[in-house]
């Protein structure tokens, strides 16, 4: 799948995760090709010959070369043929570029089902890495993971080098709760979102070590890319809710979190499987999060618990619009 | 019309060493020198290595070599300023700078002088001279102008006066910025070069200036041409040699730098010094997209000591430098070759000793490099004698390093560093690479030296194996790497390090002979003399003399069969560009007689009686130099 | 901290397995008796089981002097260089493997005389590294010849009639370098302090130098006798941010407060004074590092071969 001009620039700007975790590929691939020794290519010169270069031709005798300097495989080493499984899964998730880190979300399809097939595809490397390193007992090589590995399954270390995802989404299908069970480790995940949107689908992934990020602005994602445990963030639509939860603004909720905008009205329709109700519930819990004025909301009736979150959120919305303008990100 | 200011010499001779040219009508020569040269900064060397490059794309031969003033902006119209190309090309590849130039552009008559006191000029060469110094209105500069021709009438040249900055001037404001490119025009019309894919190559060279720029070059090639269509009376014609597939054209440090890559090395750690630097140069610019760090260091000793470090973490590194940093470096070589750690050091060999000819070639380094260290350090020491070479050497040096956890020092020099030529493309292999180390633990009771007693090969450990911690040491120490002065320790470790390298001799191919495989003389060189040496032996033998050549590359451990082949000559003579006695000066007798260092090194290895013939000038051998030499032990004629 | 020198090979590995002291203990130092050496050995090693480094995962780098035979005496990888150059070493180590977590050891000698070039550039590259400095102020190994920090007029065999030049005052000249991220003393007569200094270099990230003043029972037994006999005249450096050992502060009762952050303060504290002092003079942990700043993603060999086909592609004829 080529990549759109848009997923290389968001990559560009998460480069030092994708680097990282490219890096790690590469070392491993490295590392792999190492263990396998001279593969078979279509070169006309003798494998023992072919490390020593070209300037060892006719003055080094390179299959006496190798009788001095071979030594005995580990009595545990891989396999080849595993070796050589593991060296191509590396590899060729290497080759595929910025496409493996890119998810599009077909409409109405489901967003956390499309997430976890990426990062399940990625997970192979893991599982090719687990296959062949030194510190995996014989008995625990598993090749079928070769074909998968779940996110669920990764270890703390490999989801520390979790690289980020570009995921495109239609508004109707942000049902970003259901990312939750991926935010750890140092996974940062952006949702490019398509037409209109829940205003504050995000609200509900807001954890102390959890950078969230709502805006309208790619530049945002600089600061978010900074960030060095797992984070997400959605480019939406000017309509939504504007925010930030910066686990690193400090012990306080109300350090880390900045409201910067809010929508003039409250949602008034459901939006693909989430009701009207249930876009207010999230625009609110924000309000709460954000440490809105207390008096504001209760003033909106927010501590009852029987009135309509959509009344509550309205009334709320039109005061606050006379206190004035939101504070803009201090 | 130009005017011609000497007698014209006599009728062309082909074949003849420079190529003779001649008055009127084309000529067909096998190999031609010439020689672009102006004050610094009017760019001739653009326009020399225009012309190189050319002449490589058109299929010839061609050894392109800069002319490098001392200063960084010497004063203009001196001697001193002096700044340009040699490029010599062929139908045949090109080896070496050659011997004088048969034809020279000139900006003006203080750089050609300096040429002509340094005997770069055939004495029937053609000199193509900026005119307008002859018409100055200013009496110093007539008079210097005057004084110059004079000095000149020593030597038969043939003289012509061309207004280059007058028809510049035609076409640009500035004559700085387009004298070089009427001057590529001129020998492109002399040289009957492609016009065209010298227009491609000018708007690729100019392809980050603006259009108006890159058209105003374009014009002023095209009035080179035209004006030496006009105006000159003679042409020759070098033919392109048998298509050689693709090529590349780079001098040898570039060729090092690019070797390193395809090598696999991660880290280059270097201290600026002549000339080595412009190795780091071409890799500052594009180590880093190879996921490769040039590392300057406050100084040579630790640019050594970072490689070091970087090597004993697993990174096969290397370093890079010229005499006097190798001379600081001596310490730092001892302790690698003492732990056994991985280290290739590119020794960019110059002039000395002390700071000696920073900017020159001399093969100066060879016994220190191989004896510089207190104590027994036996290394690997390899000689690349081309370009190509130069690139290729590093892969197995790399290789040589890791698989013997051993010091291999490559021995470049200033000829090789600046000399550019075409030579075929390499094709890179990933087993050329370094790999990663796994960090497989390390089997109970590894010991970090498990020397095998056979070869002294042991298994290097590395920081991120679980149970190979070990502390490596400078100290005598045993294989545990305990430091331990016991009687037989010491003994042990030595012989070792020492046997590693009769180990990878037991696998080395003796070296081929160029030429007879008995006769006479053998000429034996190593290094960057070797298309001299061969270009000499082979016109000696034309001369009916009974002389072949071998050329060494691997200087520690020597290639085997050496012996042998020497026994199959009268006499044995190393050509090398170090300093030895002359037989015959004041005192000198063949007891007390010091000789080049291959000699040297020879003649202790072998107990064979090598002579040698070494010269210092502070340039690359010329051929009909390395003649003169080889005629002279036949007793035919002087040396030179 | 993981970053582009991690493999996935080593994504099983935990890194942060407890080890029994003695897994980090060498064969035993044959260091005179009553050496500082020892203090430091201890503190140190005390340090890597604390923070449960991985063995394979260390290396101390050394010089060469009584203090560099430290990498011995521990269980890590280690390397026992050559006289004055440690730091380049150590520098080699770290940049191309900043998985590893590298302690440099020195000598005065080794470090502010002939290694002197070597020191100032490490504090200016920046390196996440410990660079320990046990500062005996003489040759100990050589026996008996000045050195740098030798007090002036303290005689020695080759300045017999006493040290001729002052000594050189090492916290001045690190604090006074370009980029320094990290300056320390501590003093081998409070044990306590020794092991929160080394405690607190460890964590910081970027080069933290760490002078360590230790008396050599054989050449220099009396030159900190007064500070270590009377406490009043070891002042301890206190902040939040510094060297904290609360029972040190509590025994040592002349304290002074110093913020880490204030340079010029601190330069003011490391100039000469009866008083010896201890604690972290100056730390600064935004300064860029040198492995950072340098840091380059990792190729496979079929990548760089399709960037070197390029390359080849402009050198093309």
């Amino acid at each position: 799948m080529p990549s759109d001009d848009v997923d290389v620039r968001i990559l560009r700007r998460l480069r030092r995760s994708t680097d990282r975790f490219r890096s790690a590929l590469a070392l491993a691939a490295e590392q792999v090709r190492g263990m396998l020794g001279p593969l078979p290519d279509a070169s006309e010169v003798a494998p023992d010959a072919r490390p020593l270069g070209r300037f060892a031709a006719g003055r080094i005798d390179p299959s006496a070369f190798a009788r001095l300097v071979t030594r005995a495989p580990r009595d545990d080493a891989p396999d080849q043929d595993l070796l050589l499984a593991a060296f191509h899964t590396i590899t060729s998730l290497l080759e595929r570029g910025d496409a493996a880190q890119v998810v599009r979300v077909d409409r109405g399809a489901d967003l956390r089902d499309a997430v976890g097939r990426a990062l399940t595809d990625l997970g192979r490397a893991f599982a090719a890495a687990r296959l062949v390193a030194p510190s995996t007992k014989p008995a625990e090589r598993d090749p079928s993971l070769l074909q998968a590995l779940p996110f669920a399954r990764w270890n703390a270390a490999e989801r520390e080098l979790a690289p980020p995802l570009v995921v495109h989404v239609d508004g109707a299908d942000l049902q970003a709760d259901g990312l939750a069970e991926f935010l750890d480790g140092s996974l940062l995940v952006v949702l490019l979102v398509r037409e209109a949107a829940p205003p504050a689908a995000l609200v509900r992934l807001v954890t102390p070590g959890t950078y969230v990020l709502q805006s309208d602005a790619e530049d945002d994602l600089d600061a978010f890319a900074r960030h060095t445990g797992p984070g997400i963030a959605a480019i939406v639509p000017g309509e939504c809710a504007r925010f930030v939860h910066d686990p690193r603004g400090g012990a306080g909720l109300g350090d880390r979190l900045v409201l910067r905008h809010l929508p003039d009205a409250p949602p008034r329709t459901a939006l693909g499987a989430r009701s009207a109700r249930q876009q207010a519930e999230e625009l609110l819990q924000l309000a709460v999060l954000a440490q809105e004025p207390p008096a504001a909301l209760a003033a909106a009736g927010a501590h009852g618990t029987s009135a309509d979150p959509i009344d509550v959120l309205a009334s709320w919305l039109l005061g606050r619009a006379g206190l004035g303008k939101l504070e803009v990100d201090a | 019309m130009p005017t011609h200011v000497s007698a014209p010499t006599g009728p062309a001779e082909a074949g003849h060493d420079t190529g003779r040219i001649p008055l009127h009508g084309l000529v067909e020569l096998a190999e031609h020198t010439l020689e672009v040269v102006s004050d610094a900064g009017e760019g001739a060397q653009k326009c020399g290595q225009g012309f190189g490059a050319l002449s490589a794309r058109m299929g010839n031969g061609s050894w392109t070599v800069e002319i490098i003033p001392a200063e960084i902006q010497p004063p203009p119209r001196t001697p001193g300023s002096a700044s340009g190309v040699r490029i010599r090309i062929g139908t045949r590849e090109v080896t070496n700078w050659g011997d004088a130039a048969g034809l020279v552009i000139a900006f003006n008559e203080q750089v050609l002088l300096s040429r002509h006191r340094l005997d770069a000029l055939a004495d029937d060469a053609v000199i193509l001279l900026e005119k307008r110094w002859g018409e100055s209105d200013d009496p110093a500069v007539l008079a210097e102008w005057k004084a110059a021709l004079e000095e000149l009438s020593s030597k038969p040249y043939r003289i012509v006066l061309v207004p280059l900055e007058e028809q510049t001037l035609t076409v640009v404001d500035n004559p700085l910025h387009g004298k070089n490119m009427f001057a590529l025009g001129v020998l492109c019309r002399i040289y009957d070069r492609d016009l065209d894919r010298a227009r491609e190559q000018i708007l690729r060279q100019f392809k980050k200036k603006s259009r108006d720029v890159q058209q105003a070059n374009v014009r002023l090639l095209e009035l080179g041409a035209s004006w030496a269509k006009e105006n000159l009376d003679f042409q020759i014609r070098v033919p392109p040699g048998p298509e050689k597939g693709p090529m590349v054209v780079m001098n040898g440090n570039e060729a090092v730098g690019m070797g390193a890559i395809a090598s696999g090395m991660e880290l280059c750690a270097m201290y600026p010094i002549t000339p080595a630097t412009s190795v780091s140069h071409y890799l500052g610019d594009v180590f880093e997209r190879f996921g490769g760090i040039v590392h300057q260091a406050e100084d040579e000793i630790a640019a050594a000591g970072v490689a070091v470090g970087a090597s004993f973490a697993g990174k096969v590194a290397f370093t890079v430098t010229s005499g006097p940093g190798l001379a600081l470096k001596t310490e730092f070589l001892g302790l690698a070759v003492m732990t056994e750690t991985p280290l290739v050091v590119v020794d960019v060999q110059r002039g000395g000793p002390s700071t000696g000819l920073p900017t020159k070639v001399e093969q100066a380094d060879l016994l220190a490099v191989l004896f510089g260290q207190p104590g027994d350090a036996p290394k690997v020491v390899l000689a690349p004698a081309t370009i190509e070479e130069c690139f290729h050497c590093m892969i197995t040096a790399r290789r040589l390093a890791e698989a013997l956890r051993a010091v291999v020092v490559v021995l470049t020099d200033a000829n090789l560093a600046t000399g550019v030529t075409p030579f075929p493309r390499p094709v890179p292999q990933p087993d050329w690479q370094a790999t990663a180390p796994d960090g497989a633990p390390v089997a109970q009771g590894g010991k970090p030296y498990q020397w095998d007693p056979e070869t002294g090969l042991s298994t290097r450990f590395v920081p991120g194996q679980p149970g190979g911690m070990f502390t490596a040491t400078g100290l005598c120490h045993d294989e545990k790497s305990a430091v331990t002065y016991a009687p037989h320790v010491h003994q042990k470790g030595c012989t070792m390090r020492s046997r590693k390298l009769a180990a990878l001799q037991s696998t080395l191919q003796p070296p081929d002979v160029v030429g007879p495989d008995s006769g006479d003389l053998l000429v034996v060189g190593w290094g960057s003399t070797k298309g001299a040496i061969e270009e000499a032996c082979e016109r000696a033998r034309a001369e009916g003399l009974s002389v072949s050549s071998t050329h060494l590359t691997f200087l520690s451990p020597l290639q085997p069969g050496l012996r042998a082949i020497f026994e199959r000559f009268r006499r044995v003579m190393t050509v090398e560009i170090n300093y030895s006695d002359r037989v015959g000066d004041p005192f000198i007798t063949s007891e007390n007689r010091r000789m080049g260092q291959l000699a040297w090194l020879l003649r202790a290895q072998l107990l064979v009686d090598v002579d040698c013939w070494t010269r210092v000038m502070g340039e690359p051998l010329r051929p009909g130099q390395i003649l003169a030499g080889i005629r002279a032990k036949f007793g035919k004629g002087a040396d030179s | 901290m993981i970053d582009t020198a991690c493999s996935l090979l080593g994504c099983g590995i935990d890194p942060h397995v407890e080890l029994p002291q003695e897994d980090y203990e060498g064969p035993p130092p044959r260091w005179c008796p009553g050496c500082g050496d020892h203090g430091v050995l201890a503190a140190t090693q005390r340090l890597l089981h604390d923070e449960r480094l991985a063995p394979e995962r260390t290396v101390f780098v050394s010089g060469i002097g009584c203090s560099s035979r430290f990498p011995h005496h521990i269980r890590t990888y280690g390397f026992h260089g050559i006289h004055g150059r440690a730091l380049p070493i150590a520098t080699g180590v770290k940049l191309m493997r900043p998985d590893l977590a590298v302690f440099a050891v020195m000598g005065d000698g080794d470090c502010t005389s002939i290694g002197a070039g070597h020191w100032v550039h490490a504090v200016r590259y920046n390196l996440d590294m410990v660079a320990l400095m046990l500062d005996n102020n003489i040759y100990g190994l050589t026996k008996n010849q000045t050195s740098p920090t030798t007090p002036q007029g303290h005689p020695s065999n080759t300045q017999p009639r006493g040290s001729w030049l002052p000594a050189l005052n090492p916290l001045s000249v690190t604090l006074g370098i370009t980029n320094a991220s990290f300056v320390a003393q501590t003093a081998d007569w409070v044990p306590g302090h020794v092991y929160a200094t080394l405690q607190a270099a460890f964590r910081h990230p970027g080069f933290a130098f760490v002078r360590i003043l230790q008396r050599c029972p054989k050449w220099t037994p009396g030159v900190f006798r007064a500070p270590a006999q009377q406490m009043a005249l070891t002042e301890i450096l206190v902040h939040e941010d510094g060297v904290v050992e609360p029972e040190v502060e509590q025994y040592y009762k002349t304290h002074v407060a110093h913020d880490p952050s204030d340079l010029d303060h601190a330069r003011h504290l490391a100039e000469e004074s009866d008083k010896v002092r201890i604690g972290l003079f100056y730390k600064n942990a935004a300064n860029a590092r040198y492995e950072e700043t340098r840091r380059v993603p990792v190729h496979t060999a079929e990548d760089k071969i399709r960037l070197l086909e390029a390359e080849f592609d402009r050198h093309a004829v």
